[in-house]
């Protein structure tokens, strides 16, 4: 069974270079010997490509069709799928990019290749539940006790637009030309009700996000002045608020001195 | 009542959170999409629970594979099994790739006792894991082997007479391969032992001018209803799942190929 496998699996993936098995098939309908595989061969390309196709929509409205197929067909020949899940599969699809031509007329495509692939891993993630707000009594107190933060949020602080390019495929006459080029600061998110969302934030407010993050809260609170003007304490009351409001406190870590 | 139902897909989700059709009482999921997931596709079984019997139906075991199928799968799809206690639990007769490549397609074996004694024994391992039968599916192959030392449904009856499992006859793809292999299809239908249908499954083909390719892709042909009906005529009414996998319509419009499988049950009664 092992040998039988391998040498049709051998064929699967390149029909033309022809193995012991070869003289064995008998084709389907019409089909000749040597057209066989090749049905098994373009189903393998077509199943993986559609699932590019699904993960990553607005990729593909940016390099069209001929050249997200080919971008697709390069990825599939150098990443086989290990996974039992077929909608698990372009995990790697944003490093891939990273590295490929096609950043070079448009370096935001990683960025946005990884956005479309956390939407859907957090589109069949489990919503966390929001922490009780009497739990968190003595983070003000307690230099050692800090956040812990949903799973499910994700920051970017990227040079482009990347919500708006994001956005594309939903508007049919719209292309890149259409697009202010500004830069973008963001999280994304699953809320505390299941709906997946994004919500832009000040470069302040990812700094001081970020380092409630890595920080015990009070330290955090204190390093993160440095990056408020003054005038501008509205803006850590907006993010804790939105914080609140989504359900992305969801628990408390206590560091270590 | 009869259990005739279609399968649940991602693109109808909104009418199933919305309105669900009250004229099919069966649903089957696709194992895959749901085991894993504990997200929208988790909390729409939940909710479909209370009004819907449940088949799940996989892709993913590779019964056949040589490595056999993967720990971490079984361990998985046992849990979800567990929870919904679903009436049937399926996959197919095949194998799905290598232990380091998965093709994600669902790959035939050569009908021979190598074959047989090979899958008698998966089966076995497989059913003593879930601690319940499975129903397995035939395929659509578009090769066989001149290893083949038997045709196809004699080795289904084989492998059903020795062991627990069940089939998920799928009444298309035994059309399917009747025309790309040349066998009449009702000899096939008669030789499946009325016990031992699970389910069935119908579908609809895409003519691909030198062979017939299963895409779920159109409504059932008239062709596939003529063996539907042969089959019903000799087993009785058996729990019926339409599938619909590509350029998949309205709900209703899947819904409505169930009624019409409904109706031939009501007939042949």
């Amino acid at each position: 069974m092992k040998k039988f496998q391998e040498s049709f699996f051998s064929l699967l993936m390149n029909p033309n270079n022809k193995n012991e098995l070869s003289e064995l098939l008998i084709p389907a309908g019409k089909l000749l010997p040597d057209e066989v595989m090749w049905v098994y061969y373009n189903d393998y390309h077509v199943r993986l490509q559609s699932v590019l196709n699904e993960h990553f929509v607005s990729v593909w409205k940016i390099l069209g069709d001929d050249l997200f197929f080919k971008v697709g067909k390069s990825y599939i020949n150098s990443h086989p799928s290990l996974f039992y899940d077929l909608g698990l599969y372009g995990e790697k699809f944003t490093t891939f990019l990273k590295d490929h031509d096609v950043t070079t007329e448009f370096p935001f495509l990683p960025e946005l290749a990884d956005i479309e692939y956390h939407f859907q891993d957090f589109f069949h993630a489990a919503t966390p539940l929001p922490i009780n707000p009497k739990e968190l009594a003595d983070i003000q107190s307690n230099p050692l006790l800090g956040l812990i933060f949903s799973p499910l949020m994700r920051t970017y602080q990227s040079n482009y637009p990347l919500l708006e390019i994001w956005d594309l495929p939903h508007h049919e006459a719209k292309n890149l030309n259409d697009i202010e080029w500004i830069e973008n600061d963001f999280v994304l998110y699953k809320n505390q009700l299941g709906k997946i969302k994004t919500h832009q934030l000040q470069k302040s407010q990812l700094a001081l996000l970020q380092l409630l993050t890595e920080r015990p809260f009070l330290t955090a609170m204190e390093l993160g002045t440095v990056h408020f003007q003054e005038g501008e304490e509205h803006l850590v009351s907006e993010l804790f608020q939105f914080l609140n409001s989504e359900g992305l406190i969801v628990g408390i870590k206590t560091f270590s001195v | 009542m009869d259990l005739v139902g279609i399968g649940l897909r991602t693109s109808h989700f909104n009418e199933w959170e919305d309105s669900p059709p009250q004229e099919i009482n069966y649903l089957e999921a696709l194992s895959e999409n749901h085991m894993t997931s504990k997200g929208r596709p988790w909390a729409i079984l939940e909710k479909l629970r209370e009004n819907y019997q449940f088949s799940f139906h996989g892709v993913s075991l590779s019964i056949a594979s040589h490595a056999g199928p993967r720990l971490d799968y079984l361990q998985v799809l046992k849990q979800f099994i567990d929870t919904f206690e679903p009436k049937v639990v399926s996959d197919h007769l095949c194998w799905t790739g290598l232990p380091h490549s998965n093709a994600h397609n669902l790959l035939p074996v050569p009908y021979n006792d190598e074959s047989f004694l090979f899958l008698r024994d998966r089966v076995l391992e497989v059913q003593d894991f879930l601690k319940r039968p499975i129903a397995l599916e035939n395929l659509s192959a578009y090769v066989d082997f001149k290893t083949s030392t038997m045709s196809e449904w004699e080795f289904w009856k084989k492998l059903l007479s020795e062991t627990d499992a069940m089939m998920m006859l799928d009444v298309n793809n035994v059309f399917v391969n009747a025309q790309n292999h040349g066998f009449d299809p009702k000899i096939y239908l008669d030789a499946i032992p009325q016990n031992k249908i699970a389910q069935v499954h119908l579908a609809g083909f895409t003519d691909a001018g030198k062979f017939l390719l299963d895409t779920h892709s159109k409504p059932v042909y008239p062709e596939v209803w003529i063996l539907y009906r042969h089959l019903i005529q000799r087993v009785g009414a058996v729990p019926t799942i339409i599938e619909w996998d590509e350029d998949i319509p309205e709900l209703s419009v899947v819904v409505a190929e169930a009624q019409k499988a409904r109706a031939i049950i009501e007939e042949c009664r």
